[in-house]
């Protein structure tokens, strides 16, 4: 909008009253005639600026979802239903994600009568992950000579669902997997159902006549069939604490973020590989995203994610022995703490019943005494280290991936070491 | 688009202050005067123009008093003289007003960032028209046309310009319709102006050549002016306060935008649905077909409630309680509706028959059902209680 209107509007208004005081104590009729070609004026620009406005609709098509930093593309429409054409159109839009409070788009026309224009702003999603809202959208259109405007609001609001930035987990290379009878990339070099050709060896009872491989046999003078390699199908489980009791920090530096940030980062990543992924955690209530693969998969688990809150009453390891069950055999799962309230023995105890079922275990646990405590007292300082080190030994002693993450370190670093357990 | 604009702001400057010089100072301005006038005021314009990067300073903070100080004093000085011109019209003052309103006027022209837009300029200009106008007849004439007209035409290319500052890519597609726009307003303006003048003859200021406070003496003039000085100082300092209170209570609201620049994406056709339009049946086929709607709407609502994709026959079947009759009718106004061979009087008579049979049918139930249900009520007494 031009800032300059509004100024002329009031010296006119403030010029129309002058001239006929003026021009009525004075008699000079000259005076009376030029105020009132000034009202003439002001009155015909006022109501051009209310009759630009009819006819005249916005809306908005914008993607529902996006990663921090990311910079979002919002389209708008622009139509012009009336008899006129429209210029010097003003769109206003609230684009939460972003840090400003309006994003302003001019569109200098002129857009003819029935036609409609597309129109395409980029904002970045500056504010932190969360579920943001995106509108309402304004259109202003001003008379020819800027003293009036006229606004119409449109309240169409969409919903942008702005995620964690994904940082890379360099233990998700050990990831389990469990054979497949679907072909797929991930394949184990020993005897399977795969199409790689793994080599040729002799014929044993109850092998499939299909498989012989007769060159060989001939060659050989004894019956000789080929051999597949195995199709690993990945899977995998995340455990996600969610107990109130780990509730510590705020903002960016708290628990919370620390559990949400990984949890993200590790379904994006086993996603991207291909992998089955299923995420179990418990809140208030329940959450739970059956397995799946694929990027929309992914992006449904990321939904379930950013709504996350830490109000449970269970710890992870009733969730996890409660769904144990769901386990399968040489997939992998990832135990995700919220503190450090866990019993060594305790934690030792479920990575023995991970192993016992043939699944590979991840495990990372957040400090929360390194975060500001908000409703219980951290561990004191010797007590903390000494947590730390027996949580350490048992997953040492297990070969069990893992690290624990404190708020003293950038976490994207802390996930990026690619041997978690000698970092940690 | 600025050249325009500058010529806009030339005009308006110029008119008005020649006309106020030739009415006040008539032996003074000869034509290479005039022409002195016009050149002067034209370098002004152009130089203002051309130098403004030149004066950001003024434009920021720490110019700010300065510029308020300025504007507070031109203001006074403008408001003095017009109620000085107004209270005592004595053409002598009157001409030195206008050599001291053309004098603000150049040095607004020649540093407009001393002002909020162009607008000491456009009032420096203004109070010079009102003193032409108390000539009257012709110098007023050419006051107030070369004001309205031009301040009219600056407005809109001022706009124009200012918007269209950071995209100059869409200048020439605009400048067209900133010419249109500035014809249509000057037009609204010059006409309004010339039915007024009409109405309001341009006469002379009616205190010109009387005796006013002009007649006092000098000894008791001067103090008098002094006395005005003052005032007008102390409106300056008046000015300069009120102006940094309301700044500071505007400045805690200001939102936080961002001015993006959008990409033009495609520009297409809006293309409107066609509007459902139910075809007219004329002859025995309208006749059929009226006569099978008319039994439905009766039925709608109470023994029927329609689905969109019900076809006749599902209706015929749900009404099974209609027996014979509504089956003739149905098979009538499906042959009607959809068959190709239009059907005779006779078939027309017999559906408008069957479809009143029906409605007689339809009210006649619903008849018995009211009185089954008074009965029923008469049957079992409700108590009430009051």
């Amino acid at each position: 909008m031009d800032p300059s209107g509004p100024l002329y509007r009031l010296f006119l208004w403030a010029a129309v009253l002058l001239l006929a005081v003026l021009g009525a104590a004075t008699g000079a009729g000259a005076l009376l005639a030029l105020g009132a070609s000034l009202l003439a004026l002001l009155v015909v620009s006022f109501a051009r600026s209310r009759r630009a406005l009819l006819g005249l609709r916005v809306s908005r098509r914008v993607h529902t979802n996006a990663f921090e930093d990311d910079a979002v593309a919002v389209e708008l429409q622009l139509e012009n239903r009336s008899r006129r054409p429209a210029a010097l159109v003003d769109l206003d839009d609230s684009f939460g994600p972003s840090v400003a409070d309006r994003q302003l788009v001019l569109e200098p026309g002129p857009l003819l009568p029935g036609r409609r224009l597309r129109l395409l702003y980029r904002s970045f999603c500056s504010r932190g992950w969360g579920e943001y809202r995106v509108g309402p959208l304004g259109l202003r259109v001003s008379d020819p000579a800027g003293l009036f405007s006229a606004r119409r609001l449109f309240h169409q609001l969409d919903t942008l669902t702005v995620f964690p930035r994904v940082h890379p987990i360099g233990a998700l290379e050990r990831l389990g997997a469990r054979a497949s009878l679907q072909s797929q990339e991930l394949v184990a070099s020993r005897a399977g159902q795969s199409l790689s050709y793994l080599g040729v060896r002799d014929y044993r009872s109850g092998d499939e006549v299909r498989r012989i491989h007769w060159p060989a046999t001939a060659r050989r003078g004894e019956l000789s069939v080929k051999e597949h390699e195995t199709d690993l199908l990945p899977y995998f489980t995340l455990f996600l604490d969610l107990d109130k009791r780990s509730r510590a920090g705020t903002g960016r530096k708290s628990t919370l973020e620390f559990v949400v940030r990984t949890a993200v980062s590790l379904v994006w990543q086993a996603c991207a590989r291909g992998d089955v992924v299923q995420l179990i955690a418990e809140a208030d209530k329940p959450v739970y995203v059956p397995p799946g693969s694929g990027e929309l998969h992914a992006t449904q688990a990321l939904y379930e994610l950013v709504r996350v809150r830490q109000d449970g009453k269970r710890s992870l390891l009733d969730v996890f022995e409660q769904h144990r069950p769901l386990l399968l055999a040489g997939s992998t799962a990832a135990l995700l703490f919220g503190s450090l309230a866990i019993e060594p023995l305790e934690l030792e105890a479920a990575i023995e019943a991970l192993h016992a079922r043939g699944v590979s275990a991840l495990v990372f646990l957040v400090n929360d005494s390194s975060f500001v405590p908000i409703d219980r007292w951290q561990l004191k300082p010797q007590a903390l280290a000494q947590r730390c080190s027996a949580l350490l030994g048992v997953l040492r002693a297990r070969r069990v991936p893992g690290a624990i993450l404190g708020a003293e370190a950038d976490l994207a670093a802390q996930l990026a070491r690619r041997e978690l357990l000698e970092g940690a | 688009m600025t050249q325009a604009r500058l010529l806009a702001l030339f005009v308006t400057a110029l008119g008005p202050a020649a006309a106020a010089l030739l009415a006040w100072l008539p032996e003074q301005m000869s034509a290479p005067r005039l022409l002195l006038l016009a050149l002067v005021t034209a370098f002004a314009v152009v130089f203002g123009e051309t130098f403004r990067p030149g004066q950001q300073p003024l434009r920021e903070k720490s110019g700010l008093r300065l510029r308020i100080w300025v504007q507070s004093l031109g203001g006074g000085v403008m408001l003095l003289s017009l109620a000085f011109a107004a209270a005592a019209p004595r053409p002598a003052l009157l001409g030195r007003q206008s050599l001291a309103a053309y004098v603000v006027l150049l040095a607004f022209l020649l540093v407009p960032d001393l002002g909020a837009a162009r607008l000491p300029a456009l009032a420096s200009a203004l109070a010079l028209a009102v003193l032409a106008a108390f000539r009257g007849g012709t110098p007023a004439l050419l006051a107030v046309t070369s004001y309205a007209l031009g301040l009219t035409a600056f407005l809109v290319l001022d706009h124009f310009s200012a918007r269209l500052a950071l995209r100059p890519a869409a200048v020439p597609g605009l400048r067209a319709t900133a010419f249109r726009e500035v014809a249509r307003l000057m037009a609204t303006v010059g006409w309004t102006l010339a039915l007024s003048l009409l109405v309001f003859r341009p006469r002379p200021h009616m205190w010109l050549g009387q005796a006013t406070i002009d007649a006092l003496d000098r000894g008791r003039a001067a103090p008098a002016y002094l006395q005005l000085a003052f005032f007008a100082a102390l409106g300056a300092v008046v000015v300069h306060y009120v102006s940094r209170l309301l700044r500071i209570t505007r400045d805690a609201k200001t939102p936080v935008t961002e001015e993006l620049q959008a990409e033009r994406r495609t520009e297409e056709a809006i293309v409107e649905r066609p509007s459902r339009e139910r075809p007219a049946y004329t002859g025995a086929r309208g006749a059929v077909v009226r006569a099978y709607v008319r039994f439905l709407a009766e039925a709608s609502g109470r023994e029927l409630s329609r689905r969109p994709d019900q076809t006749p026959h599902e209706i015929a079947q749900k009404l099974q309680g209609a027996g014979a009759p509504l089956q003739e009718l149905t098979a009538l106004f499906s042959r009607a509706r959809y068959g190709q061979p239009e059907p005779n009087a006779l078939e027309a008579q017999q559906a408008e028959s069957l479809s009143s049979r029906l409605v007689g049918w339809l009210q006649a139930r619903r008849e018995s059902a009211k009185d089954a249900t008074s009965r029923h009520s008469r049957g079992s007494p409700s108590i009430r209680t009051t």
